[in-house]
């Protein structure tokens, strides 16, 4: 009943290691773990490298399975470190690391490092109340795996929020029980990288499952990559990373590894950051248009469309790069909504640009593109940016494409009447005169939003109907859609009757996009209810309110400064 | 548009005639006033301020509160068919229509067949589900989310039903619902409602020898409570009035993590059957058990010839068979435990951080010889028996925790004594032991600790032209029970619960697959193969439901277009047993109004939009 999976590759893994192999004679037993590296006998020590592990860039392109797909390690290092402490950096012991050395440390040196990986602070505890309960600091974010363990109270509210969820495995954790449970995958995970189970680089023999290196026969490789590591062989440890790989797409050959071209491009799109450059800029092109916002100058005009249009190309880049590796539309979680809603402004933006050569929908729609992008980039916890596989009733790329693609692209174009509205109302509270164009404009792009949110909303409905065994139920995501799309409708008809004008519209549509937010966001994670509960998540609930707070008094500004303008 | 035009003798033009009709015909000052964009507004408004306020009542009640108030409430039923008499009025209001009002009345007509669509849906058709088993029988009945009464006459023996859920109409003692019983001269008089009926334990006179306790299970972290009767000879008792019996049974399941028993004398264990070990890595073997040095590698040596290692983590908790040896690994402690701890039982807390001898450990359940008692998750259990005591009249009972096939503790205890478990903080009170007792349960709502339940409402019979008017006892009736309801010589049964509906065919599970992501439990599809078989021809057919893709019966296009067949869609799993699936069925003749209408609205808007003729 020995489970070790046999291989016959075992000549294979000794050419490997003899490429890079000079001290590979720790015998039989695959189980010592090397010894703790000491610096007063370490051969190759420089005053850095003693403080600093060596790079492990050399392990960035091997596979790794984890949490449902085949990943490349770099970015199951950042996803990891990620998850454990909410950053991609940390500083550790006065020097800063990377997600990359710190993954790899806990990987190959898991009981070396002094102190311990379990006095490092290196555990996410962001919740207020809890750590007030636990008595912890609460200037803190971080804690160390010790320091979480000893608590008492953590233990129980951990093995309540267990319970609860044995109880009824489809329950939704609130409050303390969600921090709680929260905080214990955060340890789970911590114990699973230094026992070394999360490291699955094996492809196995039979079945799905791949194995951590530890099983079988790679486990003399791995052997030689702690070895190096530890000694900070920086060129030995290069080179069996190397082997490793190798080994890997030997092995993994029939199982199904994923195509090299997609590793890479995973790597590439992790490292290059598309999303972030394409902020900088829209951030330049609004500069621009603000600079030559006297009159539309050609030449500074032009110098906006270039910067549009190179950040434009950097995120449909970005976008294609996540469509390519996960095989479906950008649009599953929150994260990728709120980038390709980013992504939507914008295009209507340029669409509108190359027909009316405005400027306003443009400089409307830098603002609210340049948010979203710094808001998805620096809140990787309550966004999650990782690819993970969908929930069964999300995989249909039809739908997913047609229903999600039409709704969130509706998103964009009031997201784009968003912006618009602002240019109006910044003119009117700047005391210029305003004219009737800008508010056509604005008409239009609530337009392009209302033909697509109703599509979309009717979309939804044919697939639920399919999916759910119902058109219309009035689940609160689908509620919140139809009262979105009155919301406009109401607008737009005020608007025809001649109830409002120019100005009128303008204020309703920054109040009507709350309803958009509401459908969007709030649903999802203020609601909590319904059976779009995929997309529930919690956090951002302050940056929203404020929001909100900030869009009531513009526009009390701007209803304060129409009046005196009317008055004279 | 509707402005008042200026009267002229000329050939009027579109604008004069239509100002024109209104001055003449009070039916078009109708149709224009009801046609309105002032009316238009206000139902946009009104519907979408609705509609908002229901998803934060659904979120604070829940979904069924939702639609009885608003989404379904006759009010609002009716506010959408004057949308749809503003909608087809307005429309009539631009007549004589120009080729530039195609989109337009595309749009407002696609609208009004959309919510005709939904009417004739929820009017015609309904929406159920169907639990299905691949070892179960074929089902030819859906359960409807209708809640209704089944009242059985006691003139007729016939069985009356009507739509009712008592959490809606909510009826209190001041305000109660008053049902006649047909065709006698009774009414049932409903003056309250529960979400959470159980059956509660209570002691009767039994018979001579029969033996009874009540317990009471209490945890302070939980926020929880439960009672359990148990009983030995019980013997069934007549039903008398509100109370329904059951005969005791001498055994409880505690949540599926412990057992409950009640014996007339305690049973034996054998003190060595089970055993709990501490092996530290790279000791040597403790009952054949070790531990590699790094901890990954548990090795078990049976006996001389037969040894074999494991990998540690993949054997956590799962109970490995070698020869004689039976060995669970509970617990893995990589920082280890300090020497003087070593084969003690385990305290609760993991890895102490505080007694790092950085020596890797694992906790070992030990098992040896074949017994039967022995599960592989050795549960815990409580075992209890009464004690016979001369002629004392405070009965006793024994009682013995314990866990595998040993004892933790035992003792004796007395009505009102309590005791811990060890099963995280819940404590046991004997509220009352009594020989010559048995068991029944009566059904009330429960206390706001215990949890669970199932809806109800309770009731009583009267007769109000009797002199002087009779009542008869009140009962619970709880949902998925027929519960007798007494006055005088006349029994009527009444039955509550979700409607139950038939099919005209049957429906059974040949197949259910739950593939899942690479490496995880987490599913990736739901694939059910069902048989259909028409009642009438016999002829059979089968159908895969898939995530997104139902299936439907009859199938064919005229049928998937007009929706008048039945479609199934996965709906639940249960994750404990993969031979049970749940599918969502749906019977909708309005399915061709919805889609028609659908496609109406958006190429309408399209149009409206974007396709105008040049003026």
């Amino acid at each position: 009943m020995n489970r070790r999976p046999s291989y016959l590759f075992l000549p294979l893994v000794g050419l490997l290691m003899m490429q890079s192999a000079p001290a590979w004679s720790f015998g039989e037993s695959n189980s010592n773990r090397p010894t703790p590296a000491n610096p007063t006998s370490s051969s190759i020590s420089t005053g850095l490298s003693e403080a600093l592990p060596i790079s492990a860039s050399g392990l960035e392109t091997l596979t790794i399975q984890e949490g449902g797909r085949k990943k490349p390690y770099l970015v199951f290092s950042e996803e990891t470190l990620r998850s454990l402490s909410g950053k991609t950096t940390l500083t550790l012991e006065g020097s800063r690391r990377d997600s990359l050395s710190i993954v790899t440390g806990l990987w190959l040196d898991p009981a070396a490092t002094l102190p311990s990986w379990r006095e490092q602070e290196l555990i996410l505890v962001s919740n207020k109340p809890l750590k007030e309960l636990l008595g912890l600091d609460p200037t803190r974010k971080l804690f160390s795996y010790n320091e979480l363990t000893a608590s008492e109270v953590l233990a129980k509210k951990i093995a309540e929020a267990a319970e609860s969820r044995r109880r009824d495995p489809k329950v939704r954790l609130v409050g303390i029980q969600k921090e709680a449970s929260d905080v214990a995958m955060r340890l789970g995970l911590l114990e699973s990288l230094l026992s070394g189970d999360a490291y699955r680089v094996v492809p196995p023999p039979s079945g799905h499952e791949w194995l951590s290196a530890e099983q079988g026969e790679p486990s003399l490789i791995l052997q030689k990559m702690r070895e190096t590591w530890v000694e900070k062989d920086h060129k030995g440890f290069t080179e069996t990373s190397g082997g490793l790989i190798h080994l890997q797409q030997f092995l993994g050959g029939s199982v199904g590894m994923p195509p090299s071209w997609k590793l890479s491009l995973e790597v590439l799109y992790q490292k290059s950051h598309p999303f972030r450059w394409a902020w900088i800029l829209y951030a330049l092109a609004g500069v621009v248009l603000l600079t030559f916002s006297g009159g539309w100058t050609r030449a500074g005009y032009r110098l906006a469309w270039i910067c549009a249009g190179g950040g434009f190309a950097l995120q449909a880049a970005g976008l294609l790069s996540r469509v390519l590796i996960a095989g479906r539309p950008p649009v599953t979680n929150m994260y990728e909504s709120v980038i390709w809603v980013a992504f939507g402004t914008i295009l209507f933006a340029l669409i509108f640009e190359a027909i009316y050569r405005a400027g306003s929908f443009l400089l409307g729609a830098v603002p609210v593109a340049v948010a979203s992008l710094i808001i998805a980039d620096s809140q990787p916890v309550i966004l999650d940016r990782s690819i993970h596989p969908l929930t069964p009733v999300l995989r249909d790329n039809f739908w997913l494409t047609t229903h999600v693609l039409s709704i969130t692209l509706s998103y964009a174009a009031f997201a784009l009447a968003l912006g618009v509205a602002h240019v109006a109302l910044g003119r009117v509270i700047a005391g210029k005169k305003s004219s009737e164009t800008i508010y056509n404009y604005l008409y239009k792009t609530l337009q392009v939003g209302v033909l697509l949110l109703a599509t979309g909303t009717i979309l939804g409905g044919v697939w639920a109907n399919y999916s759910w065994g119902r058109f219309w139920d009035w689940d609160p995501k689908e509620t919140w859609a139809l009262t979105a799309l009155l919301g406009y409708l109401f607008l737009l008809h005020g608007r025809i009757s001649g109830l409002w004008g120019g100005f009128g519209l303008a204020v309703g549509s920054i109040i009507a996009f709350m309803s958009v937010l509401m459908a969007w966001y709030g649903v999802n994670f203020v609601l909590g209810a319904g059976l779009h509960s995929y997309g529930f998540g919690t956090g951002g609930f302050p940056l929203v309110a404020v929001f909100v707070g900030l869009e009531l008094l513009f526009l009390l500004v701007a209803f304060l400064r129409h009046r005196r303008t009317k008055a004279y | 548009m509707s402005s008042d035009g200026t009267p002229t003798k000329r050939p009027l033009s579109r604008a004069g005639l239509i100002a024109d009709r209104q001055r003449r015909y009070p039916l078009w000052r109708l149709i224009h006033l009801l046609g309105s964009l002032k009316l238009a507004l206000v139902l946009l408004a009104t519907i979408a301020i609705a509609i908002a306020t229901a998803t934060f009542t659904e979120a604070h009640f829940d979904a069924s509160v939702a639609k009885a108030w608003i989404y379904k409430a006759p009010w609002f039923i009716a506010w959408l068919g004057v949308l749809c008499i503003n909608l087809f009025a307005v429309t009539l209001t631009r007549w004589p229509w120009q080729k530039k009002h195609t989109g337009f009345i595309i749009t407002h007509y696609g609208i009004i067949t959309l919510l005709i669509g939904a009417v004739m849906g929820s009017k015609l058709g309904f929406e159920g589900n169907v639990t299905l088993r691949t070892d179960g029988q074929p089902q030819r009945r859906i359960i409807t989310d209708r809640s209704t009464l089944q009242i059985e006459s006691p003139a007729d023996s016939f069985l009356y039903l009507l739509p009712y859920d008592a959490k809606l109409t909510h009826p209190t003692e001041k305000h109660p619902t008053r049902l006649t019983i047909p065709g006698t001269r009774l009414e049932m008089i409903i003056n309250d409602s529960s979400e959470h009926l159980m059956r509660h334990p209570q002691l009767h006179a039994g018979a001579a020898g029969s033996e009874a306790i009540l317990l009471d299970f209490s945890s302070q972290n939980l926020k929880q409570e439960l009672s359990v009767g148990l009983g030995l000879n019980a013997k069934l008792d007549p039903s008398t009035g509100n109370a329904t019996t059951t005969e005791a049974p001498d055994r409880y399941d505690f949540f599926g993590l412990a057992s409950i028993t009640f014996h007339e004398t305690l049973p034996k264990h054998g003190a060595k059957r089970a055993e709990r070990l501490i092996v530290t890595a790279g000791n040597p073997p403790l009952q054949g058990v070790s531990l590699s040095r790094d901890g990954r590698l548990v090795t078990i040596h049976a006996d001389a010839d037969l040894s074999a290692s494991y990998n540690r983590s993949e054997i956590m908790d799962r109970m490995v068979v070698l020869g004689t040896h039976r060995i669970v690994v509970r617990e893995y402690l990589p920082e280890g435990v300090s020497g003087d701890l070593k084969n003690q039982p385990s305290s609760t807390t993991s890895s102490s951080p505080a007694l790092s001898s950085r020596t890797p450990s694992i906790r070992v359940e030990f098992l040896s010889g074949e017994d039967a008692q022995l599960t592989p998750d050795s549960k815990p259990w409580l075992e209890l028996s009464p004690v016979v005591t001369e002629g004392g009249n405070g009965a006793q009972i024994a009682w013995q925790l314990g866990r595998s096939g040993a004892v933790i503790s035992s003792g004796l205890l007395k009505s009102g004594d309590s005791i811990p478990l060890g099963w995280a903080d819940w404590r046991l009170t004997l509220r009352e032991a009594a020989p010559g007792k048995s068991i029944a349960s009566v059904m009330e709502p429960g206390t706001p600790r215990e949890q669970g339940g199932v809806p109800g409402f309770r009731a009583h019979l009267t007769d109000p032209t009797a002199k002087p008017p009779l009542s008869g006892e009140s009962s619970w009736v709880a949902s998925g029970e027929v519960t007798p309801l007494l006055l005088g010589d006349n029994l009527v049964r009444v039955g509550y619960g979700l409607e139950l509906r038939p099919i005209p065919f049957s429906i059974a599970l040949t197949d259910f697959q739950v593939p899942r992501d690479e490496g995880t439990e987490t599913p990736s599809d739901f694939r059910a193969t069902v048989q259909f078989k028409n009642l009438a021809t016999g002829s059979e057919s089968s159908g895969l439901i898939r995530m997104n893709h139902p299936a439907s019966y009859p199938g064919g296009l005229i049928a998937n277009m007009t929706g008048i067949n039945y479609k199934f869609s996965q709906a639940e799993w249960n994750p404990r047993d993969l031979k049970e699936t749940t599918l969502q069925v749906l019977y909708d003749p309005g399915w061709f109004f919805k889609w028609i209408g659908s496609l109406a609205i958006c190429l309408g808007i399209a149009t409206m939009f974007y396709l105008k003729p040049r003026s």
